[in-house]
């Protein structure tokens, strides 16, 4: 019956979807373990200490490691009280336009190209500067890591329920108040949960700091100079013809994905629970 | 008006204040080229750096066709895989298990994209090229797959990984939509005698602008997706209509340009203009597909 | 035959039994009528008729229940659905979908007709609910633009177009005002002539307007079950007297 038969392959092409879609992950994680193991064990701890060889020498990835978590400090250091603040805004006066209308920019901040972020922090950092910098770099990460960590700010605290803000205002507390000391300890979870994902996003955020961060492949120099970063080592490796190279990649890969997991992982698990 | 909402007024300009200064900055630096030679930026194939700079010419619409065709390629192989995963976790996922999908999903739409970017060099490009290679041996007569000699780093080649990249996010935001269907019209559909497929159909009907605009919001990742997409697109202005041949798209353009943009009089002011274009591109979608899904009440 | 026979039918949700052994004959082309408090059970045993009840998670059925004779169980299920027309508590017409599609969709799938003669099949189960004259010239109108009451005659409708041979409903009047609430009684009325109409209701007087038989259902059991004036005349049952004059429910 050709009724059955539609039906039938219909299941099919369902559970060939979903082959579909996890074959290539696991694909992936496989290809960064399997590539990515032999090199670590290969280099060994200086891997995480050293500098980069010349082609066909062992070495290490030291500077952009530095360099990453470099710039993600700086980038949570001057973005996070702006983007909870921001939250706090949208979540405490929904219901004015020009809340709604940030809102909207937070969302579309979310899905915007990142290329161009790192060529704006160009223009109005690094050309007026001169040099490419770690501030550059953290500037644009900062600007990428906004709209995540101001709508998870925005959801946790407007799930806190209305009866605990209620019961502060009935103590005659102010709104400052009620925010920092109540709402806002309530929603701590939902917050810290929002930070970690913006600080696990922007570490791996490569294009933002092609034009900014520049790039230093044996220096660790301050913050008005180039800086390495994880993403971006991996990126112009690949591009390179030597094997030693291609080999460091990976294993940055390794790295930076071992990083990614395990912030990550925790707090997804942890949403299963709940 | 309170206190706290005049100390906080001053954040919410600063956010405002970078996107707006954002779009000044892509606006007055494309100011030049556009003196230059007009609108034929956008309209002509030709890339010409020079010395002098009478003679400099840039005209980007080899990335502009590439952005386009690889975002197509993208959502043509990931929206039936993203609608289908939806209603297998939603519906033929014991609920115990759905998780053990769920997760992993959610894993790759947070993953780096240089990690899609790496294999994407050395594991899928190769294996791509083999089977490019095949097909080019039998059917090249068809103009799709007529590229002479493919390398595997193509149109193709960023299509898929796009689709790879951009299929999470969609299949979460399509089986958001689908689970949320209120019970009454499950209930109903399936009283009526419908198969799985049928019924499936009058839900996924009911659902159509949470599609539209999964599909909107999926079309502006990939348009604005830079480093993997230019680590396999092969990086040259080429207008092709084979899948099989390599081009660029927008966003690879400036990756791969702006590095020796400055030595050159208004490479940078045509590097910005395409950036223009990538921001407008990229708002026009994200805005449509927020608006459709605000319609449908969920943003 | 009995057009429904339920036989020591058991219902679980996980650990929550809901139904504890329900045997009921339902005779043909009556109405009969299922009345009960909320939570007796009453919409989970009307839902086990069709099997739409195994679209919840972690629901177990033990029983049996037989349609003229064959157990649902082993019948094809778009067989079962086809030939038991559901209605239900809130009117849910597909509101994306034309009111001529929300009867044409179910009754193409299940080549009740083809062509041209869906046309037909339309027009003969709009006005079988009695809506057709309201609605003949919007028929390509979104469903969702439609009053309470006609949404529900809407789906009577789309329900009777696959030529039913029992029909359930579930509260059907529960969210409609009480004008459009007698309209849909005076339907039944006129249904159960053809149709064998298994009515959920938690109102007595309800039941007591429009069925032949009737039973009182209470935490999961059947109380008493019987013609609608010894039920609400002389109640055997101590429970049943009590819930038909209102002093429990």
């Amino acid at each position: 019956m050709l009724r059955e038969l539609k039906n039938k392959v219909f299941v099919i092409y369902l559970i060939l979807s979903a082959f579909l879609v996890i074959l290539p992950l696991f694909h992936i994680l496989f290809s960064v373990f399997a590539n990515g193991i032999p090199v670590l064990l290969k280099y060994g701890l200086a891997f995480l200490t050293e500098t980069l060889p010349a082609p066909n020498r062992g070495g290490g990835i030291f500077p952009a490691i530095y360099g990453t978590f470099m710039m993600v400090f700086l980038a949570s250091l001057m973005g996070i009280p702006l983007a909870v603040l921001a939250g706090i805004f949208v979540a405490e006066y929904p219901n004015n336009a020009l809340s709604r209308a940030t809102r909207s920019l937070l969302l579309i901040m979310l899905e915007f190209p990142t290329i161009l972020v790192g060529l704006f922090v160009m223009a109005i950092l690094v050309m007026p500067i001169g040099s490419f910098s770690a501030l550059a770099g953290a500037f644009a990460l900062m600007i990428v890591m906004l709209p995540y960590v101001a709508t998870y700010t925005e959801q946790a605290m407007r799930s806190v329920p209305a009866q605990y803000k209620e019961g502060a205002y009935a103590l005659g507390l102010r709104k400052v108040r009620v925010v920092f000391s109540i709402t806002l300890k309530i929603a701590k979870k939902g917050v810290i949960t929002g930070l970690l994902i913006g600080m696990a996003k922007v570490s791996g955020e490569t294009a933002p700091l092609i034009f900014t961060a520049g790039n230093a492949w044996r220096s660790t120099g301050g913050v008005l100079e180039p800086v390495g970063a994880i993403p971006l080592w991996i990126y112009y490796l690949v591009q390179q013809p030597y094997t030693n190279y291609h080999e460091i990649a990976w294993g940055a890969a390794l790295v930076l994905m071992l990083f990614f997991l395990a912030v990550f992982l925790p707090i997804r698990l942890s949403m299963v629970r709940t | 008006m309170d206190q706290f909402k005049i100390f906080l007024l001053p954040v919410v300009g600063l956010v405002f204040g970078i996107i707006i200064l954002m779009l000044l900055v892509f606006t007055l630096n494309s100011i030049p080229i556009f003196q230059h030679e007009g609108v034929a930026i956008y309209t002509t194939n030709i890339w010409k750096a020079s010395e002098v700079s009478e003679e400099e010419f840039y005209g980007i619409l080899s990335a502009i066709y590439g952005t386009i065709y690889t975002s197509t390629i993208a959502i043509t192989i990931s929206l039936p895989i993203s609608i289908g995963l939806a209603v297998f976790v939603a519906d033929l996922m014991p609920r115990r298990l759905k998780e053990l999908l769920i997760i992993p999903t959610d894993i790759m739409a947070g993953l780096p994209t240089i990690l899609y970017g790496i294999w994407g060099v050395f594991v899928l490009v190769p294996t791509l090229a083999e089977i490019m290679k095949f097909i080019h041996g039998h059917f090249s007569f068809i103009p799709l797959f007529s590229y002479y000699n493919p390398t595997g780093f193509s149109y193709l080649s960023a299509g898929v990984l796009l689709a790879i990249m951009v299929t999470p996010f969609a299949t979460s935001l399509i089986r958001e939509a689908y689970v949320a269907i209120p019970n009454i019209y499950r209930e109903a559909v399936y009283s009526l005698g419908l198969t799985r497929f049928e019924a499936t159909k009058v839900l996924l009907s009911y659902i159509k602008p949470a599609i539209i605009a999964g599909t909107l919001l999926a079309f502006g990742r990939a348009v604005g997706e830079t480093v993997a997409v230019s680590l396999v697109i092969g990086n040259a202005f080429n207008i092709d209509a084979s899948l099989f041949a390599p081009g660029y798209t927008i966003s690879s353009l400036i990756a791969n340009q702006f590095g020796n943009a400055f030595a050159y009089k208004l490479m940078p002011s045509a590097l910005f203009s395409a950036g223009l274009a990538l921001f407008t591109i990229g708002l026009i979608v994200n805005i449509a597909g927020l608006i459709v899904l605000k319609r449908w009440g969920y943003a | 035959m009995n057009a429904v026979e339920i036989e020591g039918v058991k219902i679980s949700y996980g650990n929550l039994e809901v139904l504890k052994g329900v045997d009921l004959s339902i005779p043909e082309r009556i109405c009969f009528a299922i009345m009960g408090p909320s939570g007796c059970g009453k919409s989970t045993l009307l839902k086990a008729i069709n099997r739409l009840i195994e679209l919840n998670d972690n629901v177990k059925i033990r029983g049996e229940i037989k349609l003229f004779g064959q157990s649902i169980f082993k019948m094809d299920l778009t067989r079962l659905r086809r030939e038991v027309g559901m209605v239900f508590q809130h009117p849910n017409p597909f509101p994306h979908m034309s009111i001529y599609d929300n009867i044409a969709f179910a009754v193409k799938c299940n080549r009740i007709a083809k062509g041209k003669e869906i046309d037909k099949v339309v027009e003969w189960a709009l006005k079988k609910a009695v809506l057709w004259d309201e609605v003949k010239d919007r028929l390509k109108n979104k469903a969702n633009q439609l009053s309470g009451g006609q949404m529900q005659r809407l789906c009577i409708a789309r329900a009777l177009a696959l030529k039913p041979r029992v029909l359930l409903m579930d509260e059907p009047t529960a969210n409609l005002d009480p004008i459009a609430a007698s309209k849909i009684e005076d339907l039944i009325q006129e249904l159960k002539k053809e149709y064998t109409i298994v009515i959920v209701t938690h109102s007595p007087a309800q039941a007591a307007r429009i069925a032949d038989q009737v039973a009182f259902l209470y935490l999961g059991k059947v109380v008493e079950v019987g013609d609608v004036n010894e039920i609400f005349e002389k109640p055997k049952n101590e429970l049943t007297e009590k819930y038909v004059t209102g002093r429990i429910g």
